[in-house]
């Protein structure tokens, strides 16, 4: 019955809306995925493996929009999630090779970041107890802050400190920065629901700035304190004016950042040019 | 060195540099303090132009001490102004790129100057460390 569902040869030459209107019947409340989720464990491994490969073929063969590539890939994500014998790492990583893929190849970041959300809504919750999953919750803050979404953002970084080991330094320094920057550049009714987390927010910020030794070449520190470097900067009157929290750090962090800017310089790792002479000829 | 890290370090320094000129009436506590830190950045990324107002900063700031009579902490402020005027980086942009007699000249003078209120600031046979 499922061959049947599936006329995957013919797809290869269909058009796009065709194809969308496909892949929203596989996923209906009642299609076909929402079946394969009821077979017992050793039926639907066989046909979820047919399922995938099929839909692999349909990927490769068809020119379809980077939408609809994006529309298969996850839906065979979802598929494989289904089964017990998936690594969720490797999952976790296609899925955001795929996601940049996708962000590569879309004008609008606002865009974007809708369809990425959308896309990984589904599978964020089976993705998280990977270590790969990481940075793909850091590529989805750093999508939501240049879509203009910062409260999203600000999401995506809790999530990632949530997520992220303690002995990961950089990418503890990389969300916790990264949300003292997005503070600057709240509405100014977002920033009253979360005026009580502001100051402990910069805290930790100030603490982290200070603890960046090493961390010259990793992870996207030193762009995310050139970022909180360009915010606290341009930081408008009318932000200032109306938080006494954002007033004092924007006093205060500018000299933070220079001393935390001279420890990134001197932890940047030295590049030697390579020595002419081998071992051999230089005796 | 990373050019990224060197327009911010320079934007910092200037916005430093800004907010304690704005404040030298009052002379924050803090002021040598922050000087010392714009001067550290400027010499570890070798940056002339940071370097080069870090060091009118002191001397603006030690200007306004000497003129309020706390000529003590005058002093310390143009000894590191002096010291910036001659230290090798600062010599080796200032052979590169002078430009004429009157500039150097200029220049002269505004150090003479400098070394002339620094000597108002010591006391009879006191010497510089």
């Amino acid at each position: 019955m499922l061959y049947f569902l599936f006329p995957f040869p013919l797809l290869c030459a269909i058009p796009v809306v065709t194809c969308k209107a496909f892949l929203s019947a596989l996923e209906a409340p009642h299609g076909s995925v929402y079946w394969l989720q009821r077979l017992p464990p050793e039926k639907s491994s066989v046909q979820i493996d047919s399922l995938s490969k099929a839909l692999q073929k349909i990927a490769v063969n068809t020119t379809s929009s980077p939408g609809i590539q994006l529309s298969l890939r996850t839906l065979r994500h979802k598929l494989a999630l289904l089964q017990s014998s998936t690594s969720v790492d490797t999952i976790a990583k296609s899925t955001f090779h795929a996601l940049r893929m996708f962000y590569a190849t879309t004008k609008s970041d606002s865009t974007s970041y809708t369809v990425c959300a959308e896309t990984l809504a589904p599978i964020l919750d089976a993705l998280l107890p990977s270590p790969e999953c990481i940075p793909l919750i850091n590529f989805m803050g750093l999508l939501a802050r240049k879509a203009g979404s910062f409260a999203e953002c600000m999401k995506w970084n809790d999530l990632g400190l949530r997520r992220t080991p303690k002995d990961n330094r950089a990418a503890m320094a990389v969300f916790t920065l990264r949300n003292a920057a997005v503070l600057f550049c709240l509405k100014e009714e977002e920033l009253k629901e979360r005026e009580g987390e502001v100051e402990t927010r910069m805290g930790y910020a100030m603490n982290c700035l200070g603890k960046l030794e090493g961390m010259g070449g990793e992870g996207g520190v030193p762009d995310e304190v050139d970022f909180l470097r360009r915010i606290v900067l341009g930081a408008s009157n009318e932000i200032l004016d109306g938080n006494k929290a954002l007033r004092e750090a924007r006093l205060a962090l500018p000299k933070i950042i220079l001393k935390a800017c001279v420890v990134l310089v001197d932890s940047e790792p030295v590049s030697l040019p390579v020595p002419f002479l081998t071992p051999f000829s230089s005796r | 060195m990373p050019s990224k890290l060197l327009i911010s370090v320079r934007s910092l320094v200037y916005d430093i540099l800004d907010s304690l000129r704005n404040t030298s009436g009052a002379l924050p506590t803090n002021s040598l303090f922050l000087l010392d830190l714009c001067q550290q950045a400027a010499l570890t990324l070798k940056d002339v132009q940071c370097l080069r107002f870090t060091g009118n900063q002191y001397f603006n700031l030690g200007y306004s001490l000497f003129k309020a009579g706390r000529r003590k902490e005058a002093k310390v402020l143009f000894e590191k102004s002096v010291e910036l005027d001659f230290c090798p980086l600062m010599a080796a942009a200032a052979a590169e790129g002078e430009n004429g007699s009157a500039e150097r000249g200029q220049k002269i003078l505004q150090r003479c100057r400098k070394l002339e209120m620094l000597g108002e600031c010591c006391q009879r046979g006191e010497e510089k460390v």
